[in-house]
């Protein structure tokens, strides 16, 4: 027997040899199979014997699937344009637990990052969880309370968090600061691979993953002057070639927006009644010279008749080198 | 031999002296199962080696190995071996090795078995090429009849979901 699997160890090692080198770890993609499966195999060999047929198992071998811990933190919000002394000014991130195990995470963040102008001033308390899920800082979301407070995610479940800071006085326009969330798993965390015996989900072995369970994503304030400039003009074309504003002629308003200064206009809308007197001319609305369909679907414009007749473009948000955006609509004079 | 080739070799003995679990017959069947770790030797060079799988995580590599050995004094012919794959492993693809056997899958819980790339599952009423997650089984064909005291093995690899 023993020389046996002597040789069979041999040829087992030239066999490895030649595959090392075509092997290729791959990540795994989602969650993957649950922390705590076991996953039996049996092998059966059938043979014949003096022409009987027999069939035999193998022992059974099991390998137990540990919990890897690892996290995701994502930066949802935009960079947050902001003017010196503001308060509340809130940040959106989103965790995500990637690994395959329910786990706690705690969150913690760091206002005194390098490569800024100035450090944001945490409020107190600074995280908050998205409640009401409306995706921003709002009057129903509850604080963050860490150790008692850490919530407890389902593999590949995600939380959106808000961090809140204040801006110090006395900053300059175009300065920036940062203010960075950390995620990092109740169980564990350090470098990948580094073993916490006994401590995943149900008291199977938790192994840090490639993101050695925690992970950290940064949002930026920056001082900004932004201003929107509107602009109107009318132009009249009468039935008889004119520009007489008689009964039966067009007006062709012509709205320009333009963002000056430094940062983002943040979900600009542009909105301007019909005024009395006159009808919405169906059909009539462009942006940058592209037709807007009047009714409230996919496209930027919109045409309301009720309860006050107007119209209304939405531009998103915008900085200064995204240049002139031109509206235009024409109405008809009863 | 470094120090990496010295330890796989202790894994090795390791495995083969844990105690005999396979069924009594006139074939002694020993089913392992190993993973692949890369570790940085004493020349620092990253190598891989085998250990016990004894716990795995997803996207972990796994190698299962059975050994057969004819235990029997007389030949047995007709030999198969087949192995089940978990629905939590996929097969990697032409990992199957076994000397002296021709390899074959199933789809359908082990009842019927054909070449990879001529097995066909239903999706959506439609016949389309089988994936390797769609793999139940892998079964090997000895094309000779086992002498006494012969042995040998098959193994594949598998990367857990």
């Amino acid at each position: 027997m023993t020389i046996r699997n002597g040789v069979c160890a041999t040829g087992t090692g030239r066999f490895l040899a030649s595959i090392i080198l075509a092997m290729l770890s791959a990540g795994a993609g989602a969650a993957g199979t649950l922390a705590g499966t076991d996953i039996a195999n049996t092998a059966s060999v059938s043979y014949e014997l003096d022409g009987n047929p027999v069939t035999q198992d193998s022992n059974t071998v099991t390998i137990s699937v540990a919990e890897i811990l690892d996290v995701t933190v994502v930066l949802v919000s935009p960079q947050q344009s902001v003017s010196p002394g503001d308060t509340a000014q809130a940040l959106v991130f989103t965790v995500t637990n990637t690994g395959n195990g329910q786990e706690s995470f705690t969150f913690s963040v760091d206002n005194a990052l390098a490569g800024d102008d100035f450090d944001p001033i945490a409020a107190n308390p600074n995280i908050y969880f998205d409640s009401d899920a409306s995706g921003d800082f709002s009057a129903a979301d509850t604080p963050y309370v860490p150790g008692s407070g850490d919530p407890d995610l389902a593999p590949d479940a995600a939380i959106t968090l808000i961090v809140v800071n204040d801006i110090p006085t006395g900053l300059a326009n175009g300065d920036r600061g940062t203010s960075a969330l950390t995620a990092v798993a109740a169980t564990g965390s350090g470098a990948p691979g580094t073993l916490f015996a006994g401590a995943g989900a149900g008291g199977v072995d938790a192994v840090a993953g490639a993101s050695g369970a925690t992970a950290t994503a940064t949002g930026e304030y920056l001082v900004s002057d932004v201003a929107l400039v509107l602009n109107k003009v009318a132009l009249v074309l009468d039935p008889f070639g004119g520009d007489q504003p008689v009964p039966g002629a067009t007006i062709r308003y012509t709205i320009t927006a333009e963002v000056t200064g430094t940062g983002t206009a943040v979900a600009v809308t542009v909105e301007d009644q019909i005024p009395a007197n006159t009808s919405y001319v169906p059909g009539s609305l462009t942006l940058n010279a592209a037709g807007l369909s009047d009714a409230a679907d996919g496209d930027a414009g919109v045409y309301e008749a009720a309860p006050t007749p107007l119209v209304r473009v939405t531009l998103g948000d915008l900085v200064a080198a995204d240049g002139v955006q031109t509206i235009i609509f024409e109405v008809l004079i009863d | 031999m470094n120090r990496a080739l010295t330890l796989l070799a202790a894994v090795f003995s390791l495995s083969l002296a844990a105690p005999a679990l396979a069924q009594e017959g006139k074939i002694e069947l020993k089913s392992i199962v190993e993973k692949e770790v890369r570790v940085v030797n004493d020349a620092g060079e990253e190598v891989v080696q085998l250990v016990t799988a004894d716990k795995v995580v997803p996207g972990d590599v796994v190698i299962y190995t059975v050994t057969y050995t004819n235990v029997a004094d007389q030949a047995v012919d007709n030999v198969v071996i087949t192995n089940p794959i978990n629905d939590a492993l996929s097969y990697v693809v032409d990992s199957a090795f076994a000397p002296g056997a021709d390899v074959s899958f199933s789809v359908d819980g082990g009842a019927s078995f054909d070449a990879l790339d001529a097995l066909t599952v239903e999706r959506d009423g439609t016949a389309i090429a089988a994936s390797v997650d769609d793999l139940t089984h892998i079964r090997w064909i000895l094309r000779e009849p086992l002498d006494p005291g012969a042995q040998g093995f098959a193994r594949f690899r598998a990367r857990l979901n």
